[in-house]
């Protein structure tokens, strides 16, 4: 991937993740993992960080006679997120403006 | 590396942490593991990368290993500006604590250092000597052998056309010693510097200690 996923970015797209369904800590690594290219190595101190500062809960779930950890996104986790997605509007937009100007264009393409 | 080898590793990195810290990683990867179906899971072992990789960075965000050197920074646990998280996790580079040691002990240090100067100050001056002769040998050494060198090669040229057999004698040895100067000089030169640097080093870091303390890191 020729852009790095900082961490705050990270943060946010687990909350966000977590934040459309409650789910379970395999599921979040695929859906993050596959379509954003994280390593996965960097998953569970994100999940236990968020979860210390209160954005994130737990709760076990039995599945097929084994314990499963379900993650579920807090009030707090909402607000946060919120807040990630209205940075990230602003600052994919000043990203998105300045790579995609190309100045005077004969051809206008944006 | 399985996952049983993996779960084992990833808990013995892991010791030092709280039990429920430790219990809680270990529980998830079990969790990653047996969710992932016999299909995925050494594609998933592969791409965790080593367990104690991983353990540092758990670790670090549950701040085992984050002391700083003062002033206090907060401890990010992840890289904050911006770089890759999608590779190798890099180290947290604050991981060793130095603290100003108390006036009270740094007074009770010198007192100390000056009640036991006539032995170590005794010392220190012969060690001094010693490095400071090692290195006037070399200087002495380039020196005496550049002006065997040039003198028998002046010599040498001289007595060449009156006797030439003697002549070719000084010219060889004159050449050889010349030869030797120019050799050896760039080493004694790197040595005298790297010598300097040493003693230099030991002194600085000497007082360092007794103004600041260190302690390892877990």
């Amino acid at each position: 991937m020729a852009f790095s996923v900082s961490a705050a970015l990270l943060d946010a797209m687990v909350l966000a993740v977590v934040g459309k369904e409650e789910t379970y800590g395999y599921k979040i690594t695929q859906e993050l993992c596959e379509t954003v290219q994280v390593s996965e190595s960097t998953l569970y101190p994100v999940l236990r960080r968020l979860q210390k500062s209160g954005c994130l809960e737990t709760y076990d779930k039995a599945f097929q006679g084994r314990n499963r950890r379900y993650y579920r996104i807090t009030e707090q986790g909402g607000e946060m997120l919120d807040s990630y997605r209205s940075e990230w509007r602003e600052y994919s937009a000043g990203i998105s403006r300045i790579l995609n100007d190309k100045g005077d264009n004969v051809n206008g393409q944006i | 590396m399985d996952k049983y080898e993996f779960i084992k590793r990833l808990e013995a990195a892991l010791s030092g942490l709280s039990d429920e810290e430790k219990n809680s990683a270990v529980s998830y990867y079990k969790e990653l593991f047996e969710d992932a179906g016999s299909d995925k899971v050494q594609e998933l072992i592969d791409n965790l990368g080593s367990p104690e990789g991983i353990a540092e960075s758990i670790k670090r965000e549950s701040g085992t290993v984050a002391v700083q050197v003062q002033p206090e920074n907060t401890s990010e646990p992840h890289n904050t500006d911006g770089s890759d998280l999608s590779g190798e996790e890099t180290d947290n580079p604050g991981v060793r604590v130095e603290k100003r040691r108390d006036s009270l002990t740094i007074v009770l240090f010198l007192l100390v250092a000056i009640f036991t100067s006539p032995i170590w100050l005794s010392i220190a001056a012969v060690v001094l000597a010693v490095i400071f002769s090692i290195l006037c040998v070399g200087i002495v050494l380039i020196v005496v052998f550049g002006i065997i060198g040039i003198a028998g090669i002046i010599s040498g040229l001289s007595t060449l056309f009156a006797a030439p057999p003697v002549g070719i004698v000084f010219l060889g040895l004159g050449l050889i010693f010349t030869s030797l100067t120019l050799i050896c000089s760039p080493f004694i030169f790197k040595g005298t510097v790297a010598l300097c640097r040493w003693t230099i080093n030991c002194i600085v870091s000497f007082f360092h200690s007794i103004i600041y303390k260190k302690e390892a890191a877990v």
